[in-house]
C-alpha cells in the first residue's frame, strides 16, 4: 500500500512545479454510477456552503439549428421542474438569505446557490430536480425565447461595441464553424426552436455524465456524499454528447476588418493574435505578459497609452478576451486587447502605438522589477479569489470541466509563478508580431442602419 | 438505553430514502465563533485590532477615523470626502503615481473613502509585504499633501459628479428626505453645492487632516495571515508609534427633530419615472429594537417592487428606516398607496410563523455570507468602532435575530414605519402626480433644484 503512494507523490511532483501550500485548494473527487463528477472542498470557518453545478455545454457545443440553445436553457433552468414551480428556485434561495445565478459561456454553463450550511440539502434538491425534470413546456419555451431576445437587445444590440464584437470578431480570427459562433443567440435558430428540439438538446448535454457538482464550505464529507447520492444517484445518464473538434488550421498572416457601429460615439479597435496551447510554458508566459500590460493601477498600457501618449481612454485586455479570463474556455484560445481611443487619433496610430509596446518587450525584454511587480499583483488576485466558498467552488468546477482536472487550478498558478523574464520576451517575439496580427476597427457611424 | 434508542432511530432515518417531492427539512444553522479578536492601544492612542485568518496568505486592512462628513464644518460641506479622495494623490515624499506604483509593486491594493461617520483607508496585501504596505498607509494618512493641481482636477470632477447625481430623481429624493429627517444635524447633507466646492482649498484639507486624522482618533484593523503576535505588533509600532497624539476635538451635534408626518412633492415637469422615499428616524445598531427592525425589513423586502428596497441604515447618532421606490409616473400613486397599506397591516397584524422564520433566516444568512471575506469581516470590525457597538455584536448577530419575537416585529414596524409619523418624498411630474396623491394627503410642492 505504502510504496505505490510514494511513487504516486513522486510522479505528481515531477509533473507539476510545486505550489505554495498556502494557495492549494484542498478537495476530494468522486464519481456517481451515472457519471456525475462530484468535488468536495471543505472549509469550516463559517456556516456557509456554495453548491456549484457546471455543465459541459456552451455556445461552442451548439450546431446548425441549435444556435443559442445554451443561453436559452440557462434561462429556462429557472422556470421550474417536477417539484419546483416557476420562480420558486430563486424564492427558496432568497428566503434563506442566499445568492444564486446562472451563466452560459463559450464552453460551459454554470449555476450556483450560496446558502447557510444547514441548507445544503435544499440546494442539492433544487439542482437535482431541474437536472432530472426540467419543465420544457410550450409556455416556458415561449417565455425563454422572449427573455433571450430581450437580453440580446439589452446586452449586445443596445450597447456600443458589444454587438460588433459578438458578431464579427470570432469569424475574423477563427475558421472552424463552432469557433466562429456569435455570442449573440441566433435569431433564426431561436425562432425555429421547438419543445422537442430543446428537450433533445437538454437531454443530451445536461445529463449527469456531462456535469460536475462542486460543494465547498462547511459540511461533513460523509453527509454530503450521502445527500448527493440520495438526490442525484438515480438520474439516468445519457450517451456522451458529440464533441466538435475545435482545432484551427495554422495561418500565414493576420486580417483587418472595419465595422461601422451606429451606437458607438468614440472609436475603438481590437488587436489580437492566436494563443499557444493551454498550460504550456508559452501560454503561461503570455499570461504574465498580459498581466504586465493590464494588471494593477500602474500597468504598462495604463502608463504608456492612457497616461503617456494619452491616446487611449479605456483598455480591456486578456489572454482569451472577450471571455473574462483565459481559464474560461477550451483551446483554441486567443490573446486580444480592446482599446477605446480618442477620436483625434487614427486607428493606425493606436495599433502602431500598441505594437510598439509589444515590440519593445520583444526587443529589449522586461526588467526583473516589472516581473516581480506583476507576480505580486497576480498573487494578491489569487489570494482574493480563494476567500469565498463560491469562488473556490467555481475555480475547481470550471477546471474540472475545461481541463478534465480540478487540480489544474494549482498547476496554473505554479506555471505562472515559474515564468522568467526571458520567457516573456521570447513569447512576445514568437506570438505577437505585426505580421500575424488581427485587427478589427469599430468606427462610430451615427445614424447608420443596424 | 436512551442513547441506544436514539442511535436506532438515527439508523432507521438514514436508511430511508428522502422524499424528493418536497423541499428537505433542515436543522437550524449551527453555532459558530469568530476567530479571537485581539485589541490593544499604542501609547499615542492608536487602537490596533488584529484577527488571524490563515486561510489565504493575505492581510486586509481598515484604518478608520470616526469623523466623516458629519464633522464637516457648516461652511465647508464636502471637506471629509475631499480629504478621502485626495488622500492618495501625494504625500510629502511621494507623488500620487508613486503611491500607486509602490502599492502595486508589493502586491497590494489601497483606496480611501469617506462616509457620514468615518474616513477609511482600506486595502489588502500579500502577507509577506505587510511591513511595506503599512509604511505606505502610514505615509498617506500622516503626510497627505493635497497638491493644488490635483485638487483643482478633483473640484472640477466633483462639480460634474454632483450635478449628474442631482439630475437623477432617486438621488434628489434621498437628498430631500435626509434634509427633512435630520434638520440641523449634519447627517442632513448628502452633497455640497457647487459654490461650496471652491472653499475646499489645500489649507482647508490640511486643517481637517490635522484635526481628525490623528492616532488617538484612529483604529487600525488587520485581518489575515499575520506574523506571530509580538512580531505583528512590532511591524505596526515601527510604522505608527512616532505619530503624534493631538487634542481630541469634541463636537456636539444638534439632535435631529422629532418625527412628524411630512409630505413633499418635488416637481420635475415631464419626468416619466417617479422616485419615492418613505421612512423616518429609526433604531440604531446598538439599540435593542434594531434586530426586530432588521427582521421587519427582511419581511418587507421580498414583497417590494424589483427596484425598491427597505433598510434600517445604521449611523452613529441616528438610524433611518427608509423604503426607496421607483415607479412609472402614471402608477406612482397606486404603488405608494399600496405600500402605505402594507406597512399599516404589518403594524397591526402579527407575522405568521412561516413569515417570521423566513425573514429571520434571510436576515442572518445575508449577514453570515458577508463575513466570508476578510474585507467583510474587517468592515464589520470597523463598524463596531464607528457605531460604538459592543464587541459581541458580530458573533451574537445571528442568535439575536433568531430570538426576535412576533410581537417585537409588529412593534418595530409600528414605531418606525407607522404612516402617522413618516416622511414621504415624491420626485416626479407634479401635474400628473398631484391628482394621484390626493388620497394620501396634501403634499407641499417644491420646484426641483
Amino acid at each position: 500500500m505504502r510504496k505505490p503512494l510514494i511513487v504516486w507523490l513522486f510522479l505528481c511532483m515531477a509533473a507539476y512545479p510545486a505550489v505554495e501550500p498556502e494557495f492549494h485548494i484542498p478537495f476530494e473527487k468522486f464519481k456517481l454510477a451515472n457519471g456525475l463528477r462530484v468535488i468536495l472542498s471543505r472549509d469550516t470557518s463559517l456556516p456557509v456552503i456554495a453548491v456549484y453545478m457546471v455543465y459541459d455545454v456552451g455556445a461552442r457545443s451548439e450546431d446548425k439549428g441549435s444556435g443559442g440553445f445554451a443561453l436559452l436553457l440557462e434561462h429556462m433552468m429557472f422556470d421550474g421542474s417536477a417539484n419546483v414551480k416557476k420562480g420558486e428556485h430563486a424564492g427558496y434561495v432568497h428566503s434563506n438569505g442566499g445568492e444564486l445565478n446562472g451563466t452560459a459561456h463559450l464552453d460551459y454553463t454554470d449555476f450556483y446557490d450560496v446558502l447557510p450550511s444547514n441548507r445544503l440539502a435544499l440546494a442539492l434538491w433544487l439542482e437535482a430536480d431541474r437536472m432530472r425534470s426540467l419543465a420544457i413546456t410550450e409556455d416556458n419555451l415561449r417565455i425563454g425565447k422572449e427573455t433571450v431576445q430581450q437580453e440580446k437587445r439589452r446586452v449586445y444590440e443596445g450597447q456600443p461595441y458589444r454587438g460588433a464584437i459578438a458578431d464579427k470578431w470570432a469569424p475574423l480570427i477563427f475558421s472552424e464553424p463552432h469557433n466562429t459562433r456569435s455570442a449573440m443567440a441566433s435569431a433564426d435558430d431561436l425562432a425555429a426552436a421547438t419543445v422537442d428540439s430543446v428537450a433533445t438538446f437538454f437531454r443530451t448535454w445536461y445529463a449527469p455524465n456531462n456535469a460536475v457538482l462542486t460543494i465547498s464550505g462547511d459540511f461533513a464529507a460523509a453527509d454530503a456524499r450521502k445527500m448527493v447520492e440520495q438526490y442525484f444517484g438515480d438520474i439516468a445518464s445519457q450517451p456522451q454528447p458529440p464533441r466538435p473538434a475545435l482545432s484551427e488550421p495554422a495561418r500565414a498572416e493576420g486580417k483587418t476588418l472595419t465595422v461601422p457601429d451606429p451606437l458607438a460615439r468614440v472609436p475603438a479597435v481590437v488587436i489580437g493574435w492566436p494563443a499557444p496551447k493551454r498550460h504550456t510554458p508559452d501560454w503561461y508566459a503570455l499570461y504574465v505578459l498580459d498581466a504586465m500590460l493590464t494588471a494593477g493601477r500602474s500597468s504598462k498600457l495604463e502608463m504608456e497609452m492612457m497616461k503617456g501618449r494619452q491616446s487611449v481612454l479605456q483598455v480591456d485586455e486578456n489572454l482569451g478576451w472577450p471571455s473574462a479570463t483565459p481559464l474560461d474556455f477550451k483551446d483554441p484560445g486567443y490573446f486580444a486587447a480592446f482599446l477605446i481611443y480618442k477620436p483625434n487619433f487614427t486607428p493606425e496610430d493606436v495599433v502602431t502605438q500598441y505594437q510598439q509596446v509589444i515590440d519593445d518587450i520583444a526587443a529589449n525584454g522586461i526588467r526583473a522589477t516589472e516581473l516581480r511587480r506583476v507576480k505580486a499583483v497576480m498573487k494578491l488576485s489569487k489570494a482574493n479569489g480563494l476567500q469565498s466558498s463560491l469562488e473556490r467552488a467555481r475555480q475547481l468546477g470550471v477546471a474540472e470541466v475545461i481541463d478534465g482536472d480540478a487540480g489544474a487550478v494549482d498547476r496554473d498558478y505554479a506555471g505562472v509563478l515559474a515564468v522568467t523574464a526571458e520567457q516573456v520576451q521570447a513569447a512576445a517575439k514568437k506570438y505577437l508580431m505585426a505580421a500575424h496580427r488581427d485587427v478589427m476597427i469599430v468606427r462610430p457611424a451615427p445614424g447608420a442602419a443596424k | 438505553m436512551r442513547t441506544l434508542l436514539l442511535a436506532l432511530v438515527a439508523a432507521t432515518l438514514a436508511a430511508q430514502p428522502v422524499d424528493r417531492n418536497r423541499p428537505p427539512d433542515t436543522p437550524s444553522v449551527r453555532a459558530w465563533k469568530l476567530a479571537p479578536v485581539f485589541e490593544t492601544t499604542l501609547p499615542n492612542g492608536l487602537t490596533v485590532v488584529l484577527v488571524e485568518d490563515n486561510r489565504v496568505p493575505m492581510v486586509t486592512m481598515r484604518l478608520v477615523f470616526p469623523c466623516g462628513s458629519r464633522r464637516d464644518p457648516k461652511e465647508l460641506p464636502g471637506v471629509a470626502s475631499a480629504v478621502a479622495e485626495m488622500l492618495m494623490q501625494g504625500t510629502a515624499g511621494r507623488t500620487g503615481s508613486q503611491i500607486i506604483e509602490s502599492v502595486d509593486e508589493i502586491g497590494g491594493s489601497m483606496s480611501a473613502a469617506a462616509g457620514s461617520d468615518q474616513i477609511a483607508l482600506s486595502g489588502n496585501t500579500v502577507a509577506e509585504s505587510l511591513p511595506e504596505f503599512l509604511e505606505i498607509a502610514s505615509d498617506v494618512v500622516r503626510n497627505a499633501s493635497f497638491p493644488e493641481l490635483e485638487l483643482k482636477v478633483f473640484r472640477q470632477n466633483r462639480r460634474q459628479v454632483v450635478a449628474r447625481q442631482r439630475a437623477q430623481p432617486a438621488y434628489a429624493a434621498s437628498e430631500a428626505f435626509r434634509a427633512i429627517i435630520f434638520g440641523d444635524h449634519p447627517y442632513s447633507r448628502l452633497a455640497p453645492n457647487p459654490a461650496a466646492l471652491d472653499q475646499l482649498t489645500q489649507k482647508a484639507l490640511e486643517d481637517y487632516r490635522d484635526k481628525f486624522l490623528t492616532p488617538n482618533n484612529a483604529y487600525l484593523i488587520l485581518v489575515g495571515k499575520l506574523p506571530a503576535r509580538a512580531q505583528a505588533m512590532k511591524v505596526v509600532s515601527d510604522q505608527f508609534s512616532s505619530w503624534q497624539r493631538k487634542p481630541v476635538v469634541e463636537i456636539a451635534d444638534p439632535a435631529p427633530p422629532a418625527a412628524k408626518r411630512r409630505l413633499i412633492l418635488i416637481d420635475r415637469p415631464g419626468a416619466l419615472q417617479t422616485s419615492i422615499q418613505i421612512g423616518m428616524l429609526a433604531a440604531m445598531q446598538r439599540d435593542e429594537d434594531y434586530f426586530p427592525a432588521v427582521v421587519s425589513d427582511a419581511m418587507l423586502s421580498p414583497e417590494l417592487p424589483a427596484d425598491a428596497r427597505a433598510e434600517p441604515s445604521g449611523l452613529d447618532e441616528a438610524g433611518i428606516f427608509a423604503i426607496a421606490m421607483q415607479e412609472k409616473t402614471e402608477a406612482a400613486g397606486d404603488a405608494l398607496q399600496a405600500m402605505i397599506g402594507r406597512l399599516g397591516r404589518m403594524a397591526t397584524a402579527l407575522p405568521t410563523a412561516q413569515e417570521l422564520t423566513d425573514a429571520k433566516t434571510a436576515a442572518s444568512s445575508a449577514f453570515l455570507l458577508r463575513l466570508e471575506s476578510q474585507a467583510g469581516l474587517a468592515e464589520n470590525l470597523a463598524l463596531l468602532k464607528v457605531l460604538h457597538l459592543p464587541a459581541a455584536y458580530i458573533e451574537s448577530y445571528t442568535a439575536r435575530i433568531e430570538a426576535v419575537q412576533p410581537d417585537e416585529v409588529r412593534q418595530a414596524t409600528t414605531k418606525y414605519l407607522t404612516p402617522d409619523n413618516d416622511t414621504i418624498v415624491v420626485v416626479g411630474d407634479a401635474s400628473k402626480l398631484q391628482p394621484q396623491l390626493q388620497k394620501i394627503g396634501t403634499f407641499e410642492v417644491f420646484r426641483a433644484k
